[in-house]
């Protein structure tokens, strides 16, 4: 608000600064003077108007005169400074006063040329209207192209924000660190012993989450030759080339998820990004079709859901087609609201946004607790420890996952498989692993 | 709030500047008195605008406020003050804010200063300032916002180009601004003169000293320019015929060309044509300068900006006000009346002769500069036009040209004789001779060299005879001689001054092209090599750190037989947020030349690559430039109305001579 009070002052500033001499009036016509019949107006108006012209030219006369009057005592003074002869100085004279009886000439010119020509009066409101047009359209295009709301953010008053940034990167290098010696560890135990299939898939996903999606497709090659090309796997292979092709699907990628879906594999990767390979050919109706019928077959609880229901919906809107209806509701329900066809019901945005940050916090909270208590009661359960770290992280309660993550390694210390497969999602996940 | 009060008052200035392209004209139009005076005020309140603009955008740089996308592109915490500030104007969007604060302050000072012209020219002239002002804001923006804002601040900036992290190149743009820019006012009053039909002596007793102004800012910010290429980029080069150097060097050829003629418009009410033409002409290279940076057009050091749509803009700008100017001139220019008469031989024909060459030496420019383009648009194949073009080219144009300039201020006005003229330049002509035949003795040296020291000193002596022929230097007694020497008009100082700094320059760039000696060698750390008649010596090299780079630094000691010995530490330079090099040459520069030093990378058996290079008179040619400017700033603050007195027919010298039988 503040920012739009300055605006208007400065606004208004300027423009009475330009217009003063319109709003303060002028002392000379061609203003209306007087009452009087149209007649009698129209002959003020005129006289006054010749009146002004006049003024105008005398004006002129005098200006010009002026300079040639000091040219003349320039030719003076130069005489007297040694710099012209008397000879040369008349001749410089004589030029000058040519000039000045042309100057008069034009002038008297021009005043008989305007006889019988009346000067019309709207040339002020015409130029207060220019300046209004000019502030307005000005105004328009602030409107459009301005922030008003953007405070400024001087480096030193980001002092707070700048620390949290660090620490995070700092966080992000722990991560990265703790990746990097498990993608070695691994490393080292597949030269040993390479027939280990979930350690090649181990080694995959580490990679592909330390972004290095060319290593990590030979990795996932491994895990298919040694699985007799098994269509989970073979759909990790794909992916990994279509990572490492910026999002293309390439010809190898899509003769990977087809061999997958041949085999009858229920992983949502292969239908995905069969889809993804349809749009990228032009086929978005078919895209669509394999993504509703992936989402409709999706478990209710499945953290992919989301992502492909926006997925389906961009595509849908992009190419104009009609997914009314298509998307079984259970699957789309009590997700974060997306505007587009198909999208949750206006009931469910509503609850959505009823909700406070700290009702959905609190919901949270309790998922996460109930999580809790179940492992305490039984602790066997490689993949609800994993769910339990990856959401005390997601949350941003380091410390618990920490402690979760100990609690795990002690619960689990007689399975080597799915500790070492916690120790990489503790890896993945940001938890150190020392 | 401050930037987004900035960002406000940049489109407020838009509808300012399209009230005063807009106003002032139905202004004049109409005589209307009190709109004659809210035209100046609509040019005051553009300019206070932009300059506030201006102001808020050097304060998020100074502050690093990285949530201007300007600023985050250009700048980092840790560069140091100094380069926070030039980063406002050492990127595409700031230095196009510069270019219209330096416009709109134009408008301004005209508009401040303007009180005693008449008010309907100066309402025109404002008028037209304004319509480059609306152009330009538009451009800026549409297309080139320097306010874009973003909502979540990086942590930091990217930095900038290191080469541009220097004094030199930090002042250089906004002296090449205010000569570009500068010639927008004669641009302005030659339209106006054009819409009001005439010219007159006190026309151009206004447009001179705008143009002069322009004139000195433009020959500072090319001198500028080329000493910074020369101890910047680590060649030992300074100019390149680079189409960014040209683009400067246009205008610069056009306005010498104007401040001519606009001489002859002043002192004798002639070429008033030919001068309106040469104003549009030096406003045209001057956009056309801008076009060629600033759209990314011919891609080389300084193009930073490779938008089409920018380039595309500026394009449809600079058809529409070269285009809309030429049109105008072809209709109105045949009502200008011309004013006196003169015969060839005079010094309006000497003025003109320098008109035409500097024309003719502008075209070429133009020609080398946008010949590939045309070639590569038109055909696509590529070439380049270089030295050799331009050597082959300017120095037949610029021989007579130089050769006149001596021989011209001899001639008086409307009429002269030549021989006359040259018989004064006697002294000249022997110095002349000796010089060439004492150069031939010393270096035995080129042709080429032999010819421009010739040249150099023709023009100097033949400036310096005509000055000291004012005065009657050793022909009457020396105190009488000071006297009227005092008396001179500070235009004649100017003139002489401008003409001998063109002499130095010369000289320079003669003596440094023939007698360079260069040496690139590879050295280990004590040892020695001979350049010429200077033995050099790598001490050792350190690491330092400065503000924001690291670098290696060498410590050379150069001996040379009857000199003081001297410590050179040239240094490489890593910019460490950007991540690039810069060399940083060191130089000791004395009257007689410059020893040049440059560090270069290690090789395989850890020596030093080192270029060492002796260029003798080199300084004399920033040394010339700044003569010439000093020159134009003397001629400037010389503010007598100027009247050139004609010398009388031979008729009427002989009906006076009738009239005196005695003599």
């Amino acid at each position: 608000m503040t920012v739009w009070i300055v605006f208007a002052l400065v606004t208004v500033a300027v423009a009475g600064y330009v217009l003063w001499p319109v709003i303060t009036g002028d002392k000379r016509p061609p203003a209306q003077q007087g009452d009087g019949d149209a007649q009698s107006t129209a002959d003020l108006e005129k006289s006054a108007a010749a009146h002004n012209a006049e003024l105008v030219d005398e004006d002129e006369l005098q200006r010009d005169l002026t300079v040639y009057r000091d040219q003349l005592s320039e030719i003076t003074r130069d005489i007297d400074r040694g710099i012209l002869s008397a000879e040369q100085a008349d001749a410089a004279k004589i030029e000058v006063q040519r000039r000045i009886l042309a100057t008069d000439q034009r002038i008297q010119a021009r005043a008989a040329n305007r006889v019988g020509k009346t000067p019309g009066a709207f040339a002020r409101p015409v130029a207060v209207a220019l300046i209004l047009i000019g502030l307005i359209g000005g105004l328009g295009l602030y409107l459009d192209i301005g922030h008003p709301a953007l405070p400024d953010r001087p480096f030193a008053q980001r002092a707070d924000e700048i620390m949290a940034a660090r620490n995070a990167q700092n966080h992000n290098q722990d991560r990265d660190r703790a990746l990097r010696n498990a993608v070695a560890d691994l490393s080292q135990k597949l030269i040993q012993n390479p027939g280990n299939l979930s350690n090649w898939e181990l080694l995959g996903t580490s990679l592909m989450a330390l972004n290095r999606p060319q290593e990590a497709q030979t990795a996932f090659l491994e895990a298919v030759k040694l699985s007799n090309r098994d269509g989970a796997y073979l759909a990790m292979y794909a992916e990994a080339i279509i990572r490492a092709n910026d999002g293309q699907v390439t010809a190898p990628a899509r003769g990977a998820l087809e061999e997958a879906a041949k085999s009858g594999n229920d992983n949502p990767r292969i239908g995905f990004y069969l889809g993804v390979a349809d749009l990228q050919q032009g086929h978005a109706d078919a895209a669509v079709e394999r993504w509703i019928s992936l989402v409709n077959a999706a478990p209710a609880d499945a953290s992919w859901v989301p992502m492909v229901v926006r997925q389906i919906q961009q595509a849908a809107q992009a190419e104009g087609i009609d997914i009314t209806g298509r998307l079984k509701s259970a699957n789309i329900a009590n997700r974060p609201a997306i505007a587009g066809n198909g999208g949750p019901s206006q009931q469910d945005m509503k609850a959505a946004a009823d909700m406070s940050p700290e009702e959905r916090r609190q919901m949270i909270e309790g998922m996460v607790g109930r999580l809790a208590s179940k492992l305490e009661e039984n602790p066997q359960d490689p993949d609800g420890w994993a769910r339990l770290m990856r959401a005390y992280m997601v949350m941003g309660m380091q410390d618990k996952a920490q402690e979760s993550y100990q609690q795990a390694q002690i619960a689990l210390k007689d399975d080597a498989k799915a500790l070492d497969q916690l120790s990489i999602i503790a890896a993945q996940s940001g938890i150190a692993t020392n | 709030m401050i930037v987004e009060l900035g960002h406000y008052a940049l489109v407020l200035a838009l509808a300012m500047a399209f009230a005063q392209s807009t106003v002032p004209f139905l202004a004049a139009a109409r005589n209307d008195s009190a709109l004659l005076r809210v035209a100046p005020r609509t040019a005051i309140a553009t300019f206070v605008l932009v300059a506030f603009s201006f102001g808020a955008l050097t304060y998020a740089y100074v502050t690093s406020d990285f949530s201007v996308l300007n600023v985050v592109e250009n700048s980092h915490t840790a560069k140091p003050l100094i380069y926070k500030i030039t980063g406002v104007w050492a990127n595409h969007e700031g230095s196009m804010l510069l270019w219209v604060l330096i416009l709109t302050l134009f408008g301004a000072a005209v508009s401040a200063f303007g009180r005693n012209l008449p008010p309907s020219l100066l309402a025109r002239v404002v008028g037209v300032m304004g319509l480059i002002a609306v152009g330009f804001l538009l451009f800026i923006l549409l297309t080139s916002n320097p306010f874009e804002r973003i909502a979540n601040p990086p942590l930091n900036g990217q930095g900038m180009n290191p080469l541009l992290q220097d004094p030199g190149i930090a002042i250089h743009p906004p002296f090449l601004y205010l000569g570009y820019v500068g010639f927008s006012v004669a641009f302005a009053f030659a339209i106006a003169a054009l819409i009001e039909g005439r010219v007159d002596p006190a026309w151009a007793r206004w447009v001179r000293p705008w143009t002069l102004a322009a004139w000195v800012f433009l020959t500072a910010g090319i001198g500028l320019g080329s000493w910074w290429s020369y101890y910047e980029l680590g060649w030992g080069g300074w100019w390149f015929w680079d189409p960014v150097e040209n683009a400067s060097f246009m205008p610069w050829l056009a306005g010498t060309a104007l401040l001519h003629s606009a001489i002859v418009v002043e002192k004798r009410d002639a070429l008033k044509s030919w001068t309106i033409f040469l104003a549009i002409i030096a406003f045209s290279f001057s956009l056309l300068g801008t076009f060629l940076v600033r759209s990314g057009a011919l891609t080389s050091v300084h193009a930073f900006a490779t938008d089409p749509t920018r380039g595309i803009f500026i394009l449809v700008l600079l058809a529409l006000s070269v285009g809309g100017s030429f049109a105008l001139y072809a209709w109105r220019a045949p009502t200008l009346k011309g004013g006196g008469l003169f015969q060839p031989i005079s010094r309006e024909g000497a003025l003109i002769f320098n008109n035409v060459l500097l024309s003719i030496a502008a075209a070429m420019v133009f020609l080398g500069t946008l010949y590939p383009l045309f070639l590569e648009t038109l055909t696509g194949e590529k070439i380049s036009v270089g030295a050799p073009f331009f050597d082959a080219t300017f120095v037949p144009i610029m021989t007579p040209l130089i050769i006149a300039m001596a021989i011209g201020p001899f001639l008086p006005w409307k009429r002269a004789d030549l021989f006359v003229a040259i018989g004064k330049l006697k002294l000249a002509i022997a110095i002349v001779v000796v010089t060439v035949l004492v150069t031939y003795w010393l270096s035995g040296g080129p042709v080429f060299a032999l010819f421009g020291m010739g040249l150099a000193v023709w023009l100097f002596v033949g400036s310096i005879v005509e000055w000291a022929g004012r005065f009657k230097l050793f022909r009457e007694p020396l105190g009488n001689s000071f006297r009227r020497m005092r008396n001179l008009p500070r235009s004649a100082h100017g003139m002489m001054l401008a003409h001998a700094g063109v002499a130095i320059v010369i000289a320079g760039i003669t003596g440094s092209q023939a007698w360079t000696t260069e040496s690139v060698q590879s050295m280990a750390i004590g040892d020695s090599v001979k350049v010429g008649s200077y033995n050099f010596t790598l001490n050792d090299i350190k690491e330092i750190q400065g503000p924001n780079y690291m670098a290696r630094q060498a410590h050379i000691t150069v001996q040379h037989p009857g000199d003081k010995t001297t410590i050179l530490a040239p240094e490489k330079r890593i910019y460490t947020v950007e991540g690039r090099p810069t060399t940083e040459a060191a130089i000791k520069s004395s009257f007689t030349g410059d020893v040049y030093a440059v560090l270069g990378d290690p090789d395989e058996n850890n020596n030093w690559v080192t270029r060492f290079y002796i260029k003798p008179m080199i300084p004399w040619m920033w040394a010339g430039g700044l003569v010439m400017v000093f020159g134009g700033l003397m001629s400037l603050s010389d503010r007598r109305y100027r009247v050139g007195a004609p010398t009388p027919s031979r008729k009427a010298k002989k009906s006076a001579h009738a009239a005196q039988p005695a003599e």
